[in-house]
């Protein structure tokens, strides 16, 4: 086979020559004779692309397409039989728009040194590759960064018009960019160093190969790519009923947009009307306060019994008495007024217009006056989401509510029973009753006991002689065994039991049974009285008012506002 | 500067989009994103760069796919952390879902847009600076903490998050934020960005890669709400510039770091290579250029402006370094100054070309 696209024989010999070979047999590199003008380097090439066999499909093709730069040194396309579509050097910036010149269906594509210079690399390569036909190939052949650049960084020592460098994974990952993995299969990606020279210097052009070559066959539209696209995490197929309410409620579909709040706060108002103890224990927060805002107007309302104390601290540059409270509640000495406190600090704070208004208290009587403040940023405790209208609520708890310790019975009218008999506030269990072992005698109450270290006592009297009961303490109705054990039913004294739990009791269930077979003694049960133990830790109100302080200092120093704008889901 | 691979000169700096998060609940759709994307190439003329680990570039692929090259660029994968703290230093803004680089650009003072899913209570989450806009969907499942679980809603607080109205919003936000004083300074980068000035690139964190032909500058970007204008500052580095082996001492392979180019008639004679200098292919915003070439011109320069390979935009000549003005009416991609030698030519040498970019049309 002769390649010869020289000046000397007609082209169409050439292309005649190696198309007549084409379909029958590929040819083999020592049937190849070669003419001018196809450099050394483009017969490496050559030679390189017909010794991959995964090649040969796509040089088979009847017809080819080389798409390469119009300067390209000799004019000779790559191969024979080939259309070639040059791209001028003004045309690059929109070289994909060569590609629709192309007729659709295309067997073989050949991008022979050209990507390199393409500033839009993604919409080039899939221009190409949409005109292919299912099966046909895109051949992309772009110098290597270590065989012909030898440079870490562009620019090119050797082309000025080389935007990019490459190597293979390179290559390969600006094709995942531009064209949908799906649609394709990677038939060769190979670097051609046939023949490189690895000793010339860096400031030479070397002999012999030096290009990276990728192949991509085009495969058919998958009939599962579109149901790919929905992830599996996000959404759910249901078979039954959909078991959850709707995700809008009444209509009300609206965005929430939070947005820097460009106001400064220049006034500020601070409630603390409670008692002396609780003043002098507010004197951190009050200092965090000053120390936030230094160049604040802050103006303190507190009873008219801290008054002079909080002048003499100087900190605040107005002191305001209210007295919400009574100075000593235990003297009975209640305002005698009938009005509406709140109404009655409305009028007060008529002209009081401030930017933040926080009340320091840690209980909630005092938050209604709060309410009545005009104030873009109001802050206060608020540990059950009761006021909704604060913007900046700690909602911290209070040790001495949700840690109080708890007690109190549970009647035996809340238990089951079938072999005893309810009588008022007791069951009664008569002599002479036959069992079996571990038979239930007694079980409930299936009550919620919260977290906690909980004693009990078992409310239950023998009628004769002191006896044993087998006992186990349930959660979930009974799916949930906790503890088990006996206990001595005797006369002197009820029977202890203890129980902790780091987590809420659901369904709690106490159950007592009998401990052999046989004639059970008779005997009472009372119920069961129960003890949670206080807990002792959280923060003290010295440190729960300090962080409030601290907590509106840091929420402030980015303030935001929050708006909701009406929108339809669908946009 | 580099990131990843690239060196970013000479172009606006792109907006940084994160579409990632650690639980997928917390994603915006990628359709919304690329969207979103139209949007901002289309109204604000400015590049998007997407944000991503390695493990992530596969779906950065399907965001890009179909955006031009270099208005959109995937940089999944291929940025240091620190890499990515300058891009963001450097980004007009950053749209993110309720993740890392949310929390990353807001306290970095960078303007953020957060897409905040439902997952999350938004109160205890979400993203907290001086520039940030946080847009959720108001759902009555929300928050539900459901992690990496199925939504059976379908995600609906963030597929029905519409990235018009999210676009819209935060737009307008943003542009009542500057009237209003919340951005009291708008000045990028902020406290460290400086390091985006040249020389101060660190190593490649793979130098395999194959490096993009643009990029944004090392300098500084200015936009203020008292000078509507957008203003940029950066140096092309003569190291940045390239030289025909004629002018380059035998196995050079580029000016180091801090080299100048010069040229002296007495001593190359013997060359009749016109093209002293020529370089450095980054691409233009429209606006107004005033190139200063810094150094030393003894005669006549013929200085030509080209594009896209060599089309001509402008040419010159010179006879000493002053502030060369050059008007873009589009965006240029591959421009390069070349330096020509004249008859007239005695010596040259050029240190490094200031740019000062002003964009009248931007705020």
């Amino acid at each position: 086979v002769l390649l010869d696209s020289g000046r000397d024989r007609p082209y169409e010999f050439y292309i005649l020559t190696f198309f007549a070979c084409r379909p029958m047999s590929f040819p083999q590199p020592a049937e190849l004779a070669w003419a001018d003008p196809l450099s050394q380097q483009s017969r490496d090439l050559v030679l390189f692309l017909l010794s991959h066999s995964a090649l040969e499909p796509a040089l088979r093709s009847p017809w080819l397409i080389e798409v390469r730069l119009q300067e390209t040194d000799p004019p000779a396309s790559l191969l024979p039989d080939t259309f070639v579509l040059d791209i001028a050097a003004d045309e690059l910036a929109s070289a994909h728009c060569v590609f629709p010149r192309l007729g659709d269906a295309q067997h073989c594509i050949l991008l022979r040194n050209v990507l390199q210079c393409v500033p839009d690399y993604r919409r080039f390569i899939a221009g190409a590759f949409t005109k292919l036909a299912c099966g046909g190939f895109l051949i992309v052949i772009v110098p290597h960064q270590f065989l012909y650049e030898r440079k870490l960084q562009v620019p090119s020592r050797h082309k000025r018009a080389h935007l990019r460098f490459y190597t293979p994974g390179a290559l390969l990952a600006e094709t995942e960019e531009a064209l949908d993995p799906c649609c394709y299969r990677v038939r060769l990606l190979a670097d051609n160093d046939s023949g490189f020279d690895y000793r010339a210097p860096l400031d030479t052009v070397p002999a012999g190969g030096h290009d990276i070559v990728l192949c991509l066959q085009k495969l058919a539209p998958m009939p599962w790519r579109a149901a790919m696209e929905q992830d599996e995490s996000q959404s759910t197929a249901y078979t039954a009923p959909h078991p959850y309410l709707p995700p809008y409620d009444g209509g009300d579909r609206a965005y929430r947009v939070i947005t820097p709040d460009a106001g400064e706060i220049r006034r500020l108002i601070v409630l603390k009307l409670d008692h002396r103890g609780d003043f002098i224990m507010a004197v951190p927060a009050f200092q965090i306060l000053r120390r936030a805002f230094p160049a604040a107007a802050i103006t303190l309302v507190c009873g008219s019994w801290n008054r002079q104390e909080a002048q003499d601290l100087e900190l605040f540059d107005r002191v305001v008495a209210f007295d919400f409270f009574a100075e000593d509640p235990s003297a009975g000495t209640a305002s005698s007024s009938d009005a509406d406190p709140c109404e009655q600090f409305a009028a007060l704070m008529a002209e009081e217009a401030c930017d933040l208004a926080i009340d320091l208290r840690l209980y909630g009587e005092t938050r209604g006056l709060l309410k009545v403040i005009e104030a873009r940023h109001k802050a206060g405790f608020d540990p059950h989401d009761e006021f909704p209208w604060l913007t900046i609520p700690l909602n911290l708890p209070a040790p001495t509510i949700t840690g109080r310790a708890e007690q109190g019975v549970i009647l035996a009218n809340k238990f089951h029973t079938r072999d005893g008999e309810h009588l008022a506030f007791a069951v009664i269990f008569p002599a002479g009753l036959i069992m079996a072992q571990g038979q239930s005698l007694i079980w409930g109450p299936y009550v919620t006991l919260g977290p906690g270290h909980y004693d009990f006592e078992v409310l239950v009297e023998p009628g004769m002689e002191d006896f044993e009961l087998c006992y186990d303490l349930a959660a979930d109705g009974g799916q949930r065994i906790l503890g088990a054990g006996v206990i001595r039913v005797e006369r002197a004294r009820f029977a202890r039991l203890t129980l902790a739990s780091l987590r809420a009791i659901k369904q709690f269930e106490f159950r007592l049974m009998a401990q052999s077979a046989g004639a059970a003694p008779p005997f009472r049960f009372m119920g069961l009285r129960y003890r949670r133990q206080g807990v002792y830790t959280g923060v003290h109100q010295r440190e729960a008012m300090a962080l409030l302080a601290h907590l509106v200092a840091l929420r402030l120093e980015h303030p935001y506002t929050v708006n909701r704008v009406m929108g339809d889901p669908d946009g | 500067m580099d990131d990843g691979g690239m060196s970013w000169q000479g172009v606006v700096p792109p907006v940084v989009i994160s579409p990632f998060a650690n639980e997928r609940v917390r994603e915006w759709p990628i359709a919304h994103y690329r969207r979103f994307i139209e949007r901002v190439l289309c109204e604000h003329r400015v590049p998007v760069a997407i944000v991503g680990t390695r493990a992530q570039r596969v779906r950065a692929d399907e965001l890009v796919r179909g955006f031009s090259y270099p208005e959109v660029v995937n940089t999944a994968g291929r940025l240091s952390w620190r890499q990515l703290v300058r891009l963001i230093d450097a980004a007009p803004y950053v749209v993110a879902n309720n993740s890392g680089i949310a929390h990353l650009a807001a306290v970095r003072g960078c303007w953020t847009l957060c897409l905040f899913s439902g997952s999350h209570s938004w109160v205890e989450w979400m993203p907290r600076g001086p520039r940030v806009v946080v847009i959720t969907r108001v759902t009555s499942c929300a928050p539900c903490a459901l992690g990496g679980g199925r939504c059976p809603h379908r995600t609906a607080c963030m597929t029905d998050l519409a990235p018009d109205a999210a676009f819209e919003l935060f737009d307008e936000r943003r542009a009542s934020c500057h009237r209003d004083g919340a951005a009291r300074e708008f000045v990028t980068p902020p406290a460290g960005g400086a390091s985006l000035a040249a020389g101060s690139a660190e190593a490649l964190p793979g130098a395999g890669l194959p490096p993009p032909s643009t990029a944004f500058p090392p300098g500084e970007v200015t936009m203020s709400r008292h000078s509507p204008a957008f203003e940029r500052r950066f140096t092309i580095r003569a190291a940045e510039l390239s030289r025909p082996e004629a002018y380059r001492p035998r196995g050079e392979d580029a000016p180091p770091s801090g080299a100048v180019i010069e040229f002296d008639a007495r001593h190359q004679q013997e060359t009749d290579e016109e093209v002293l200098f020529y370089g450095p292919y980054i691409s233009l915003d429209p606006g107004i250029y005033l190139f200063t070439p810094e150094g030393e011109l003894d005669g006549k320069l013929q200085i030509r402006f080209t594009h896209q390979g060599g089309e001509l935009i402008k040419e010159l000549a010179i006879d000493s370094f002053g502030p060369l003005v050059l008007a873009v009416t589009r965006k240029l991609d591959a421009f390069e100054v070349v330096g020509m030698r004249t008859p007239e030519l005695r010596s040259l040498r050029l240190q490094s070309i200031a740019v000062h970019h002003i964009d009248p049309s931007r705020n």
